[in-house]
């Protein structure tokens, strides 16, 4: 936590506890003490406190929640500390307002970990106004996802973005470790998943010993290292192979693991970002997806919505990637209606990339045919509807070997451009091994014909 | 002797525990810097262990 100076109230009524505590807390601003429930009323008439640490049992039973409502109503942060082990008592501590709740024994690790909370909870309306400005949205569910973020950037568990490509899964990832306690001061490592195959993604990602395989030269340090401290972030998480998430689950169970052909471990403190387009559930279900590993990378979900369901943002998107080119462009009512009405695919992304390729155009207002032109162009792989209509060469080939032909087709340009990267064209068709392969099949098929 | 629910005696035990460890930690660090704190610890960090082990007798009679 930064050193900011905080009137700190510890109610504590054993001796050495409260010593210890207030020695611990004097770095961080100005501590009162108060050994029983009737000091720290007494306290609360003449001082104004941020933050108050409070023992659970004092003079009697569970005395110190006899002062939560007080401390509540005058907006001071309040932290448990108990040796209690009983779910009961948490819970009523919750209900009667605390904010946090430290189990004794503690560490320092964990009273660092409170305060750092804390510190966070006073930043909490900054960083959300910080989140709202960042994604442009006044959208009510937005709003209120935005605001589990802020609840996840308290924690240090383990956070899984999902969302349609193009809806800004990185971008949030980038955020959150800037606004992350303590993991900003650290780095953030990515990987895509999608861009590697089986074995360079497991080297990428646990490193290596000089001649661990052909080809290894020199030791490399894999990510999971670098991330040390830092924040670590697997984008298309759904396409890691299986082989490799049983190694990874290891370890981010137990925040250690060997390079590959090494014999010394190697430990590393990272945080977890993952982001995936997929349906993890239906990756499982399909034996793609390993289920623990899922239960490890879920603690926190956020998922970003589609742009064509959250149209009342759309005004303000236009308007922000508009101020960020040189040029200023305006739309005509037709335009200004097809941007609004258009189901945007490829979501923010695609919104951006419209907008930068028209501010390069030589027209100053833009007319819906212009638009229309470029969006056609955008999403020329996605067949509208008028466009799947009975023709000759289903008439040719029939219905299924059409579909069958359909398919192939647009493997193989998606395979062309990804420069023959299947694992990516995989993620951008968002097909299984099994389909892929079976399409390859076909299209041997319409070779012959 | 008093009789004591368990749950009253975890917590006593833990709190003990607490005690001890915040306190040894303070000492471990601050032992040079700053003596007059060390100094009002130490005793009571003395007391702490013999609540403690009397702590952990009721506790280990309980288990019998």
């Amino acid at each position: 936590m930064k050193k900011i100076l905080l009137n700190l109230l510890v109610v504590e009524d054993d001796l050495l506890s409260r010593l210890s505590l207030k020695a611990r807390l004097e770095c961080y601003g100005w501590v009162n003490e108060a050994s029983s429930k009737s000091e720290a009323i007494a306290a609360l008439e003449v001082h104004r406190f941020d933050l108050a640490f409070v023992d659970l049992d004092l003079e009697h039973h569970l005395a110190g929640l006899e002062i939560l409502s007080s401390l509540k109503a005058l907006g001071i942060y309040i932290v448990i500390l108990s040796g209690r082990e009983e779910e009961s008592v948490v819970e009523k501590a919750y209900q009667l307002g605390a904010n946090d709740f430290l189990n004794k024994p503690f560490t320092q690790t964990g009273l660092e970990r409170v305060l750092a909370k804390f510190e966070a909870h006073l930043n909490r309306d900054q960083s959300l106004q910080k989140l709202k400005l960042a994604f442009l949205t006044n959208d009510s569910s937005m709003e209120a996802e935005l605001a589990s973020v802020h609840q996840a950037m308290l924690s240090q568990r383990p956070i899984l973005i999902t969302g349609e490509s193009g809806t800004g899964k990185t971008y949030l990832a980038k955020f959150i470790h800037q606004l992350s306690q303590p993991f900003s001061q650290g780095p953030f490592v990515h990987l895509n998943c999608a861009e590697f195959s089986e074995s360079l993604i497991e080297a990428e990602l646990f490193g290596h010993e000089k001649g661990a395989f052909t080809g290894a030269h020199k030791k490399k340090k894999g990510l999971l290292e670098l991330a040390h401290e830092g924040i670590l972030f697997l984008d298309e998480i759904a396409c890691m192979p299986l082989a490799v998430q049983k190694k990874l689950l290891k370890a981010i169970e137990e925040k250690c693991f060997y390079p590959l052909g090494a014999e010394v471990v190697v430990h590393s403190n990272f945080r977890l970002i993952s982001a995936t387009c997929e349906d993890l559930s239906q990756k499982m279900t399909d034996g793609e997806f390993r289920s623990d590993l899922f239960f490890r990378i879920e603690g926190f979900n956020l998922h970003l919505k589609p742009l064509r369901e959250r149209r009342s943002d759309l005004s303000l998107l236009i308007a922000h990637f508009m101020k960020l080119g040189e040029r200023r462009i305006a739309f005509d009512s037709d335009a200004k209606e097809l941007l609004m009405s258009y189901q945007w695919p490829g979501n923010v992304r695609e919104l951006q990339r419209v907008i930068e390729v028209l501010q390069t155009k030589d027209f100053g207002i833009v007319s819906a045919l212009d638009l229309q032109r470029l969006l056609q162009k955008s999403t020329k792989s996605a067949k509208t509807e008028s466009s799947v209509l009975p023709n000759d060469e289903i008439a040719d080939l029939g219905l299924k070997n059409y579909i069958e032909k359909m398919e192939v087709d647009i493997v193989n340009n998606v395979l062309k451009k990804n420069n023959n990267k299947v694992r990516k064209t995989l993620t951008d068709l968002k097909i299984s091994n099994n389909s892929f392969y079976r399409i390859l099949e076909n299209a041997k098929k319409f070779e012959r014909l | 002797m008093k009789n004591i629910s368990s749950d009253d005696l975890c917590h006593d035990i833990n709190s003990s525990l607490s005690a001890l460890l915040s306190s040894l930690e303070i000492i471990k660090e601050e032992w040079k810097t700053n003596p007059e704190l060390v100094d009002r610890l130490l005793p009571l960090s003395v007391e702490k262990i013999h609540q403690l082990q009397a702590q952990m007798q009721k506790f280990n009679q309980s288990l019998k």
